[in-house]
């Protein structure tokens, strides 16, 4: 049963990274951008290119990969999102899952419909606290931590940070005060783009590079979002790990069919009994 | 505030998204054709898409076969011209493109149907009333109904006859106890009953698993199947599912012995996972597919092998082109017998083909057709157990 609470925890990584990438373009942007987790397929992808195919150095790898997610997430700013702004209608909610349908028939196009192999760190399989954990999991879950702790102090301690959440409390006052909501908007999709890429590759090992894998990664990191609570970044880990452990205990004791089952219960009991999330505030609100 | 509206919206879409994934007459065409007009043979495949790969080696297949067979004075003189047609893995787009070809000035001969079942199936009422001979590699049991599609030839036997192999693997061993582990999709769904089914009266308990499609971890079926402490692990899985199980198994240490099905083998496991993952892991391999039992082989499988590398790679398992190879084969040696290319004396020729003392069909020894079946009957012995190796040109080594 230890093995299973460790890979619920390693999904439940995983899908917080996306959640966190979410909330980032969120606050800094305004809208939800549903191709966010092609950033970590983009990201497996050139792990596979560059690592598997090419043998190159991690670092000059992960370099790409970031640079690469962070340009993806500036044109999807500019074409998906910036031309709706103002217009009303959340229309971004369709034009960032069509950027997404387009990135994920670009990769199958490339890279073809098998999963192919990645390999960041050693494959070693650990026993910890009675359970069969990998590496790689590990250094997922702490990613996930870690990053989360880091992405919430900057939001509440940077300059930058402080203006995304202005900017997400009242877009116009944060305008007139000086604050540039065009360049915040593009700064949320290069974040949230670098960071999904720079995660890709140890993603990848955990469930191989393929080209469905951000269209998978997409329901269960917004469902995370949702548990954990809309704009908040510590939220996004919380919801994530609940998310991902749920899915697995159900399946390891229910049965494999109730995994999706439980997680979809647990959604609509949060936004049942408490909309916000379990870690956002008694009142919807970003900052 | 907008946001409760921007969450609604989007937890809607979430809900019912996962809600979803949680629940899971007459002959035509040929009647007045003459010897000098081709045979036409018309390929509808998801030529892009997912399933692009497999569609072009099914393409060169059939290519490598109609070069051959035209060597050798055509299907009953004719010609045989392939055209190739992108279904897009569309059931609706395949039946919009077989109705344009049926309603041409030249309406095909026979119609290679698709790469899936879904494919198939959406095709078949339309060929069996223009009365048009088809094939696919799609083996849905559901297919194999002469009555509803008196004019349609599987080429690919159903898991209801391979499995066999492995049950008289898992008796002849001694086991008492089988896991299996399948999607919760359509075929893993008849793979489990088909499973289930042959196990039942042999004294064999089966315990079983199924995963999501989505699913990117399966350490929590595979930690259950563990748990039930069974003597060997069937598995039915493709694509990264496959991955999964193995990886799994290995990151739980368990050093059961593992049977992979066809559906595993083609999905190539080596190219997926470490060599260290496979330990211990068959594959329950066409005789055709598995290069230790060459003496074993039809006696043109290399010519097979060999005339379709002159098309292209050969990236998948190799039935996905010896299929559609033989189908055309097959179509040569009935027209011979029964001095005619139309539908229907093919179709009769077909259902009581006498097999010659040298076949050119290399997949099975005899595909046994019959006016009551029209899906391939597996011989003893075709079915074989190989290890999970790499493919070199379609076959384990």
């Amino acid at each position: 049963m230890m093995t299973t609470l460790w890979a619920g925890l390693t999904m439940g990584a995983i899908y917080a990274i996306v959640a966190i990438g979410y909330n980032i373009t969120l606050t800094l942007t305004g809208v939800i951008n549903f191709a966010n987790a092609q950033f970590v397929m983009i990201g497996a992808f050139v792990a596979y290119w560059g690592l598997t195919q090419n043998d190159l150095p991690l670092p000059l790898v992960l370099l790409v990969a970031v640079i690469l997610s962070a340009l993806v997430g500036i044109l999807t700013e500019l074409i998906a999102i910036r031309p709706l702004r103002n217009r009303g209608g959340h229309t971004e909610l369709v034009t960032t899952l069509g950027v997404s349908t387009v990135i994920a028939g670009l990769a199958l196009v490339v890279f073809g419909p098998d999963p192919v192999p990645v390999n960041v760190v050693p494959t070693e399989t650990f026993n910890v606290l009675g359970g069969q954990v990998r590496l790689n999991e590990l250094l997922l879950i702490l990613v996930a931590a870690v990053a989360a702790l880091a992405v919430h102090w900057w939001m509440h301690r940077s300059k930058l940070g402080l203006a995304g959440l202005a900017r997400a409390e009242d877009p116009e006052a944060a305008s007139i005060r000086g604050i540039n909501v065009k360049g915040l908007a593009i700064l949320g999709l290069v974040l949230a783009g670098a960071f999904g890429g720079l995660i890709g590759p140890l993603v990848a090992q955990k469930t191989f590079a393929v080209a469905t894998l951000g269209l998978v990664l997409a329901l269960k990191g917004f469902v995370a979002m949702a548990v954990g609570g809309v704009g908040s970044i510590l939220g996004s880990l919380v919801g994530g790990l609940i998310v991902g452990l749920v899915e697995a205990l159900a399946a390891r004791s229910i049965g494999n069919d109730f995994g999706e089952i439980a997680v979809v219960v647990v959604l609509l009991a949060v936004l049942l009994l408490r909309p916000t999330g379990v870690v956002g505030r008694g009142q919807v609100r970003l900052v | 505030m907008k946001i409760t509206r921007l969450l609604a919206a989007g937890a809607m879409s979430a809900i019912a998204a996962l809600a979803l994934a949680a629940c899971s007459s007459g002959s035509a065409g040929s009647d007045a054709a003459e010897a000098s007009d081709p045979f036409r043979v018309v390929a509808i495949l998801p030529m892009t898409g997912p399933l692009s790969k497999q569609s072009e080696v099914q393409v060169n297949g059939l290519k490598a076969s109609a070069k051959i067979v035209n060597a050798d004075g055509g299907i009953g003189g004719r010609d045989v011209e392939v055209k190739v047609l992108d279904s897009k893995l569309d059931p609706t787009e395949a039946v919009t493109l077989l109705q344009e070809e049926i309603n041409s000035d030249t309406p095909p001969d026979y119609v290679w149907a698709g790469a899936t079942s879904n494919e198939a199936l959406a095709m078949l009422p339309a060929l069996s009333s223009a009365g048009i001979l088809s094939g696919s590699t799609a083996a849905d049991i559901k297919i194999n109904n002469p009555e509803l599609y008196p004019y349609h030839f599987g080429m690919q036997s159903a898991n209801n006859q391979n499995y066999q192999a492995f049950v008289d693997y898992a008796k002849n061993k001694g086991f008492k106890k089988v896991g299996f582990i399948s999607a919760n999709d359509a075929l893993g769904t008849y793979n489990h009953s088909a499973i289930t089914e042959m196990l039942a009266n042999t004294g064999i308990e089966l315990v079983t698993q199924s995963y999501d499609t989505t699913a990117t971890d399966l350490t929590a079926p595979m930690d259950a199947l563990k748990a039930a402490d069974p003597d060997v692990l069937f598995a039915s899985s493709y694509g990264s599912g496959v991955g999964y199980i193995f990886d799994a198994r290995q990151k739980l240490d368990w050093d059961v012995p593992v049977v992979g099905d066809n559906a595993v083998g083609g999905s190539n496991p080596a190219a997926i996972v470490a060599p260290e993952a496979l330990k211990g892991v068959q594959l329950l391999s066409p005789l055709v597919s598995a290069t230790a039992h060459k003496d074993e082989w039809l006696p043109d499988t290399q010519k097979m092998i060999d005339a379709i590398s002159a098309e292209g790679d050969i990236s998948q398992i190799v039935t996905q082109a010896s299929l559609p190879y033989d189908a055309l084969q097959l179509l040569a040696l009935a027209a011979k017998q029964a001095s005619a290319t139309d539908a229907d004396a093919l179709k009769g020729a077909l259902e009581g083909l006498k097999t010659p003392d040298h076949v050119t069909w290399t997949s099975y020894p005899a595909y046994g057709f019959s006016p009551e079946n029209h899906f391939p009957k597996i011989e003893s012995g075709y079915i074989v157990f190989t290890g999970a190796t790499k493919l070199v040109n379609g076959q384990f080594q």
